[in-house]
């Protein structure tokens, strides 16, 4: 999380092929990269179209990462993204879901792959969760990300929500790291007189 | 380990089995008193101690191959850890919660 000028915030979540120190060097790599082009003001379509630049440059064929770049406009609320093939983080609000789903493939694949920016709006009172797979991986079952969704819309605390989260998490299948991160906006708060 | 180690550790405890047993009954093809008792002795002992070498050779080599892997997993870890940031900047109308559990390991911040 890397807060910019002009009262907005970059969240980024990647998560790299392999394991081992080639993967985690990749991630550092990934890290510097975003931290040093976003303090230039570079934005999450340029961030995903550059560092998928220099993946296809700079690392071995079979090295990718996938990435979610969400640059948040605290004030507003509206929120750019540009998920790279990335699990898809979830907006979520009193019973309303809203994935924002893949706009181009993971990093490091093809040189020109186009990536698209989309907004969407996080509400006061709504939230937004970004996770890796191994969150989805540690679930099992058919479809962990319906049993995602369906906690998501009855839960309105941040630290419940995360409890509940990490219970649906089997620990003979967590193979993989996870990530989670949760941002919720505050709702507003009614004047009285 | 490969499947050629493998099998090449499991063919070496079986001749060390084998070897053992000659040397017990004192013959290659018991009840067949064969060859002389002092060849069965010499020939038994160079085969069990050839087969306990291999034996000992690919184990030895693969515990170093575990624990090399072990080595570089644990140094992985620790560089991943560091990325993960111990604290996060307060925002201003918002929470956050974040939550990074590893496979071996577990860590929740929050703001």
């Amino acid at each position: 999380m890397i807060s910019l000028p002009e009262g907005r915030t970059l969240i980024a979540l990647a998560d790299v092929s392999g394991k081992g120190m080639a993967a985690a060097l990749l991630s550092a790599n990934i890290q510097a990269l975003v931290r040093s082009m976003s303090s230039t003001g570079a934005e999450p379509l340029a961030l995903a179209k550059q560092i998928n630049q220099h993946l296809c440059r700079h690392t071995p064929s079979d090295f990718f990462a996938t990435a979610v770049f969400l640059l948040l406009s605290r004030d507003s609320g509206e929120v750019t993204y540009v998920n790279a093939g990335h699990n898809a983080p979830i907006v979520f609000a009193k019973g309303r879901i809203q994935p924002l789903g893949a706009t181009g493939i993971p990093l490091g694949l093809f040189p020109d792959t186009n990536y698209e920016a989309r907004t969407a709006p996080l509400d006061p009172g709504a939230s937004v969760l970004l996770f890796t797979d191994g969150l989805t991986d540690s679930i099992g079952g058919d479809d962990p990300e319906i049993r995602v969704e369906a906690m998501l819309q009855g839960e309105e605390d941040m630290k419940e929500t995360m409890l509940k989260l990490r219970s649906l998490m089997k620990a003979r299948l967590t193979l993989d790291d996870v990530t989670i991160v949760l941002v919720a906006r505050h709702p507003l708060r009614r004047s009285t007189s | 380990m490969s499947r050629a180690k493998r099998v090449v550790t499991w063919a070496a405890i079986l001749v060390q089995g084998y070897a053992i047993y000659a040397l017990m009954t004192r013959s290659f093809v018991w009840p067949i008193l064969w060859p002389s008792v002092r060849t069965v002795f010499i020939v038994g002992i160079v085969v069990f101690y050839l087969a306990y070498t291999v034996m000992n050779g690919l184990l030895a080599s693969e515990l170093v191959r575990k624990t090399q892997l072990e080595s570089e997993q644990a140094a992985a870890r620790k560089i991943q850890r560091t990325l993960i940031p111990e604290k996060l900047e307060p925002l201003p109308s918002y929470e956050i919660e974040t939550t990074s559990p590893s496979a071996m390991s577990a860590a929740t911040t929050s703001t």
